[in-house]
């Protein structure tokens, strides 16, 4: 494989072309499947509209996001440092992982309504478990001599939190961060299809219901743009703050 | 000195230590050495207080002790350097633990690191730097303790022969220069003969003292030396015979 | 990095903040029946013209995400006001919902049984043993066992459709569907080049009946009725203005719904135009007339007495 990137950049386009022969050839409806020249200007074109409900949904995930991270964070911390809590929390853990998300939305809506505030539990909700879970993993992984060696310099739980334990877990927090930044547009997104006033997925129901497929596909292209935009935006955070790794 | 007695640790059934016996004299080199397996490690997890032990007493310059925690430096095989800080924090991190005032610390770091030949190599992290190298680290890391005990863990055994052989000169001017009292484990008997003032022979399990020889020759010592071949011959007779008995 | 983390959590927090801020005067929250189109324009019109805030009222509009959403959600006070159609709500309160209905906004039936031209469906015995979709679950599909009744259709399958008319119909996904209105679907099918043929329910045996209403729960009810009065004759002022300047009206309504799609919904309006209903009294005989029709046909279970539903007082 020569060069990679070209290969997928042809493939990608090759799947591109396929698509709107197919639309063009046997006259598909716009309304059925949209060919993806037109859904390219429609999202170009209608940036206008379609901007204000990116921002309601990139507001719902990066909310969503700092609520996850304000629990999830000591959570983790809590349970490395009592492992009992731990066991006791487990069970819950992996339960909010296995609830379909989209069960919980429309209760989450009858409860707080129309507005974001649905969403962005909705985004909290899903990703708080890859970040507790990757987080305390991160802790668990230290080895153990170096706790020793903390140990043996008097240092106490919580100096070794704070020199060794955060410090070595981070690579590990940093792929749970990712993780959940690309799932959070997805509990975003479920959480406006369910009731809402604005956001890419409340635009993408009334434009279904409207027969505009295109604008339809035109949102998914804005809120896949979004979720490559955050995941490189964590990996750009990763690189500043991971200073000693060599990044190949 | 360091005394100790009637030390006894088990795990489960197996007992490594039995009534275990142990003198180290001040401002000397003792060396122990022994069949691989044979305890050392431990008995240096039960002094340092990593591990519990079912019984026996440790005494430090004639105080009965816990254990030597607080009262000992400890060096072990890997060199447990912070891949986040670069080597001088790294030398650093024992008084950063403390809390006790950087200025003066840092200073006698840089001291020791010049002294160590690592000067100019402060800022480095430790992924760009050779294994001797780290290991020099971890050195200036463990004369930073203000303890006159240090216990030290196979230091040299990941290292090549010419590294091993280059900081084995090290550690006798050290040893001498700071007035140290150290207590050493090694595999290689050539490094115990060129460094000790006592080598200690240990048996295999339960460990106990089987042999102790006391090296007057001044330092620095040659291999070549009739008495130092003559102690080798007889300390590789003792330990063949021990691994023999295993076997038989 | 420390500088960045607190900068980021102070943003956060006041990004949360704003989210949650109060707003002053008094504030409504309407949910209509479907999306936004030409049946609700007299409410933006209302709303563009400063009929609402004259009364100082604010109305926020809101869109459902399912299409038996909004009578739900006024019922259990989640939303101030809701359009609803008059045998949703009549439905509704036989259950032992407590709504009332206090405004109108479509006097007359638009609900229709449509299919494509090419079905070959011509009387509704053709209906006989064919899929049939329905638009809000809970309404629609009862008035498709009324009608069917009414019509001598023994056997069809119902299945639920949503706000997805078009395409069941283009993807053959069902032989027709109850619930389009023969003011907007038809002309969306017709722009798109589909022939449709329909049934109107009134003709086939359905009693008259006000296609789209304004309701709320008793209790929102008896909290702001002068405020919800006031709303009322915001309406009839803004269907009044519709009446007198229907092209200026029609440029105000794209202005407040830009997403409209102008050729669809212009054609859609003419229709729309005779149906604006042209004072806001709810008429007790007419509406008992459908609940005991409903009573008749098994469409509710025990009677209703609409004078409980209909607010009156002023």
């Amino acid at each position: 494989m020569r060069y990679p990137k070209l290969f997928s950049f042809a493939g990608a386009l090759l799947v591109l072309a396929s698509w709107e022969l197919v639309c063009r050839g046997f006259a598909i409806p716009d309304f059925i499947l949209p060919m993806p020249t037109q859904i390219i200007r429609v999202a170009i074109l209608k940036a206008a509209l379609l901007l204000p409900h990116a921002g309601t949904t990139a507001l719902e995930v990066l909310l969503g996001i700092f609520i996850s991270l304000a629990v999830a964070v000591p959570l983790s911390i809590i349970m490395f440092a009592h492992p009992s809590v731990e066991n006791a929390i487990a069970p819950f853990l992996v339960a909010s992982q296995a609830v379909p998300v989209f069960a919980i939305a429309p209760l989450l809506v009858v409860w707080l309504g129309y507005g974001i505030t649905s969403k962005v539990l909705m985004a909290a909700i899903i990703i708080f478990f890859p970040i507790t879970v990757n987080l305390l993993e991160g802790f668990k992984s230290c080895d153990h001599e170096y706790r020793i060696l903390f140990q043996l310099m008097g240092a106490g739980f919580w100096k070794t939190m704070r020199l060794l334990f955060w410090k070595w877990a981070l690579p590990h927090f940093f792929a749970g961060l990712k993780v959940g930044v690309s799932v959070a547009t997805i509990g975003a997104v479920i959480g406006e299809w369910v009731g809402a006033q604005q956001g890419l997925g409340y635009l993408m129901i009334q434009a279904n219901a409207r027969l505009r497929v295109d604008l339809v596909f035109a949102a998914i292209l804005w809120l896949s743009a979004m979720g490559v935009t955050m995941w490189l935006f964590v990996g750009f955070l990763e690189k500043r703050v991971i200073t000693w790794k060599q990044w190949t | 000195m360091l005394k100790v007695s009637d030390l006894c640790k088990r795990f489960g059934d197996l007992s490594v230590l039995e009534n275990f016996n142990l003198i180290v004299p001040r401002k000397g080199f003792t060396i122990l050495i022994g069949p691989s397996g044979c305890g050392k490690s431990t008995l240096f997890d039960v002094l340092t207080g990593v591990v519990p032990r079912e019984k026996g007493d440790i005494f430090w310059l004639e105080k009965k002790l816990q254990h030597l925690g607080k009262n000992a430096a400890y060096m072990q095989q890997k060199d447990l350097l912070l891949p986040w800080l670069n080597l001088l924090n790294n030398a650093l991190l024992p008084a950063t633990i403390a809390g006790k005032d950087l200025a003066t610390a840092k200073k006698k770091a840089q001291a020791l690191f010049r002294r160590l030949g690592l000067g100019g190599f402060e800022n480095y992290l430790p992924a760009k730097t050779s294994g001797g190298m780290r290991q020099r680290c971890a050195l200036v890391r463990t004369l930073m303790f203000e303890h006159e005990l240090v216990l030290l863990d196979e230091p040299l055994s990941a290292l090549d022969a010419i590294t091993r052989s280059s900081l084995q000169s090290l550690l006798l001017l050290l040893q001498s220069e700071f007035n140290k009292s150290i207590l050493m484990i090694t595999h290689n008997i050539d490094e115990a003969l060129l460094l000790a003032d006592e080598v200690l022979v240990m048996s295999r399990l339960p460990m106990k003292i089987i042999e102790q020889f006391a090296l007057r020759g001044p330092k620095p010592r040659r291999l070549s030396d009739p008495e130092l071949i003559e102690i080798k011959e007889h300390v590789l007779g003792r330990l063949q015979e021990e691994l023999g008995n295993e076997v038989s | 990095m420390k500088k960045i983390l607190l900068h980021s959590i102070l943003a956060g927090y006041l990004l949360f903040t704003m989210a949650f801020s109060v707003q002053a005067a008094q504030t409504f929250t309407l949910i209509l029946d479907w999306f936004p189109n030409v049946d609700h324009l007299p409410i933006y019109v209302a709303r563009h013209q400063g009929y609402f805030s004259q009364e100082g009222l604010e109305i926020r509009i809101i869109s459902p995400s399912e299409t038996a959403d909004a009578l739900k959600l006024a019922a259990t006070g989640n939303v101030d006001i809701a359009v609803s159609y008059e045998p949703q709500t009549i439905i509704a309160a036989a259950r032992g919902l407590e709504i009332v209905a206090f405004g109108r906004l479509i006097e007359h039936p638009l609900t229709t049984l449509l299919f494509m031209k090419d079905s070959g469906i011509k009387v509704p015995k053709d209906l006989e043993g064919k899929k049939i979709g329905y638009t809000v679950p809970g309404l629609m599909d009862i008035l498709l066992a009324a009608f069917a009744k009414l019509n001598n259709i023994e056997n069809y399958t119902a299945v639920n459709v949503g706000f997805s008319i078009v395409q069941s119909l283009t993807a053959k996904k069902v032989d027709a569907v109850m619930g389009p209105f023969k003011t907007y679907e038809t002309v969306t099918m017709a722009h798109r080049g589909y022939e449709v043929g329909y049934f109107e329910l009134e003709k086939w045996g359905i009693p008259d009946y006000d296609e789209l209403i304004f309701v709320t729960s008793l209790k929102t009810m008896r909290k702001n009725h002068a405020a919800l009065m006031a709303f009322k004759n915001s309406i009839d002022r803004a269907i009044a203005y519709v009446r007198k300047n229907p092209a200026s009206a029609l440029e105000y309504y794209f202005e407040e719904v830009p997403e409209a799609d102008r050729k669809t919904e212009s054609d859609a309006f003419k229709l729309t135009m005779p149906y604006y209903a042209r004072h806001q009294n709810l008429d007790p005989q007419r509406w008992q007339r459908f609940a005991d029709f409903a009573v008749k046909y098994r469409l509710i279970e025990k009677a209703v007495d609409v004078k409980k539903i209909l607010w009156s007082a002023d």
